[in-house]
């Protein structure tokens, strides 16, 4: 398993802690780094003060973003990821309580990789887990660089 | 009866021909007309302008202006005056076009004698009142429109007022019922999973009450969390427009049946008798109404009974409905299997004995009527879904389609169910009712537009998925 780092976007420290506890049940060992608003998601990933360390906050090669954030609701922060040439590819996975197909529709227009509504069963949740793994952290190839540096293998 | 004096104002420049003809009115009938004699327009204006005349009597032959010039000016500078114009033996097709732009009468010099001119001039007058009386009426119609029109767009603009008005406080109900809901979500996803924690960490702790206790709170929290997305299932339904298309279905049923063990064998029997017509729905939501009723019916059953439930079509009272009756014995689908049941009909004999349903069954019926109504009434059909059940008494059957209302709390629910089916069928342009007693089951139905047969249902518009 791809040992990438998974950045949880997310306010509700409640459910910080339920996706904490159903990870370690589950064997999902991978780095979970958390911040708890949309201003935070950008200075992390951007590399500002106080996540300027990348030894210690490591770009992600996950995200799962919340909707429903103060300063900067989870579209901004979406739009935002898409507009910067370091972080385009970056996959994103809305992860929101929201089943609105408004909501839906617009996350997807911003980018969004994939669309998951927050379970409310602790069983369901592990089964998403489960699911988040075999499927973005098994079978998905993640892509080397987040940015624009790719160049085409020059043949000859 | 003495009349009042006729005030004539009479424009003739012939004395001659001027004095003629008042000595024969003179005559005719004494002291009837007072006579201002001028001999030119411009007199005839100022005339005119400084006295109240009963008729003007105009020669068309004048100093200062002739022919149709004459009476066109005279109609202009005196409207609401009668006019009789004065013309030569050779000019009477003037004296006609006068007439026909609007001169009350016309009288040829030399042939008109005391008592016809006298006529002449009465009648004149009567009929410049008419027409006057009719202008007035057209204006005060013409007064009445308008402000009818002003009424009716000052109408229009509040209605659309009203409208914008009610759409955005719809508008922000809904957004604020969307985030209640979710709202309220969040804090319930704590309480059943932290609770669900605590369960798990307190499993061998020994202490069977307290993990009594956190069931409760995980039972209550997950019924508080299916409450609230039964509501907000329901208001998604209420307000989206539901697209209608054939749909089929017996093979919608089948497939619900199957993606549910909860419908299958051994543990409960349900039996489509079929074929069933292809009804006018919108297929996702006919199949929230499936799976509701067929929930329903294998929920609502005394303790130890194994769930039966029957699925058939009856084809309503329609002119076609008639002309497949099998008694006609003419149309190639009317075999076995295949017959319409009259409206009122039992179900074709089961298998199994079913608990009687006896004629004095009370029936409940929610009808609505489609915004537009199509021109012909198109056929429908309803589609029975009877059960085993505990049945319903008749002073609830109104109550069950409410919201939230359940009869028997010992049967887990919400008590949305079925508001959800009533409100579905209803935005389907379709109905729902139930037959029911007591100990002897429920026989609930909805109905809905049939499907043109004769088109096959795959050229039409079909459901997607």
């Amino acid at each position: 398993m791809s040992s990438v780092t998974i950045l949880y976007v997310e306010d509700e420290e409640s459910d910080v802690m339920l996706l904490q506890h159903v990870l370690a049940k589950t064997g999902i060992h991978n780095p979970l780094q958390t911040v708890k608003d949309g201003k935070e998601a950008k200075d992390y990933l951007a590399g500002n003060p106080p996540f300027g360390e990348r030894g210690l906050h490591p770009l992600p090669g996950l995200v799962l973003l919340d909707l429903n954030l103060p300063y900067w609701s989870g579209f901004e922060v979406l739009e935002w990821i898409r507009q910067q040439p370091q972080l385009r590819r970056l996959p994103v996975l809305v992860f929101t309580s929201s089943s609105r197909p408004d909501d839906i529709a617009r996350a997807y227009d911003a980018g969004a990789n994939a669309y998951l509504v927050k379970p409310n069963a602790l069983a369901d949740l592990t089964a998403q887990a489960l699911a988040l793994r075999d499927f973005w952290l098994l079978q998905n190839r993640l892509p080397d660089t987040l940015g624009t540096r790719f160049t085409a293998p020059s043949t000859g | 009866m003495k009349p009042a004096v006729i005030r004539v104002l009479l424009v003739e420049d012939s004395d001659s021909d001027a004095l003629l003809l008042q000595e024969s009115l003179g005559e005719t009938r004494p002291g009837e007309f007072e006579f201002t004699h001028v001999e030119c327009w411009e007199e005839a204006v100022r005339c005119l302008r400084q006295k109240q005349f009963e008729v003007l009597l105009l020669d068309l032959l004048l100093p200062d202006i002739t022919g149709r010039d004459t009476f066109l000016r005279a109609r202009a500078e005196a409207p609401h005056l009668p006019i009789v114009v004065l013309t030569g033996e050779a000019n009477e097709a003037l004296g006609l076009d006068a007439v026909r732009h609007g001169i009350q009468d016309y009288l040829i010099k030399g042939q008109a004698y005391g008592r016809q001119t006298a006529r002449a001039i009465r009648y004149a007058i009567e009929r410049k009142q008419v027409e006057i009386a009719l202008t007035k009426a057209e204006e005060a119609l013409r007064d009445s429109e308008r402000q009818l029109r002003d009424w009716n767009s000052e109408l229009e603009r509040r209605v659309a007022e009203r409208t914008a008005s009610l759409e955005e406080t719809i508008s922000d109900l809904e957004d604020f019922s969307h985030s209640i809901t979710h709202d309220l979500r969040a804090p319930l996803r704590a309480i059943r999973s932290f609770a669900q924690i605590l369960g798990e960490e307190c499993l061998d702790c020994g202490r069977p009450r307290a993990q009594d206790h956190i069931n409760r709170i995980t039972g209550a929290a997950a019924r508080m969390d299916k409450l609230i997305q039964d509501v907000l299932q329901y208001s998604r339904l209420a307000r989206s427009e539901l697209r209608l298309s054939p749909v089929d279905v017996q093979e919608l049923l089948r497939g619900i049946i199957e993606s549910y063990p909860a419908f299958q064998p051994p543990q409960v029997e349900i039996q489509i008798e079929g074929p069933l017509p292809h009804m006018l729905g919108n297929e996702a939501a006919l199949t929230q109404c499936f799976s509701n009723l067929l929930g329903n019916a294998i929920k609502f059953v005394a303790l130890g009974t194994r769930p039966r439930v029957r699925v058939w079509a009856e084809r309503m009272g329609n002119p076609k409905a008639e002309n497949r009756n099998p008694k006609e014995g003419r149309s190639p689908k009317s075999e076995k299997g295949d017959k319409p049941l009259p409206a009122g009909a039992e179900p074709p004999p089961a298998t199994n004995p079913e608990p009687p349903v006896t004629q004095h069954a009370s029936r409940i019926t929610h009808q609505v009527s489609p915004s537009s109504p199509p021109l012909t009434p198109r056929p429908s059909v309803r589609l029975w879904f009877a059960d085993n059940g505990v049945g319903i008494p008749k002073d609830a059957q109104e109550r069950i389609f409410k919201m939230f209302q359940r009869l028997d709390k010992s049967y887990d629910g919400t008590g949305v169910g079925l508001t959800v089916v009533r409100k579905a069928i209803e935005k389907m342009g379709g109905k729902v009712g139930l037959e029911s007693e007591p100990g002897c089951g429920s026989r609930f139905w909805l109905e809905l537009k049939a499907v043109d047969e004769s088109r096959p249902s795959g050229n039409v518009e079909g459901p997607s998925g």
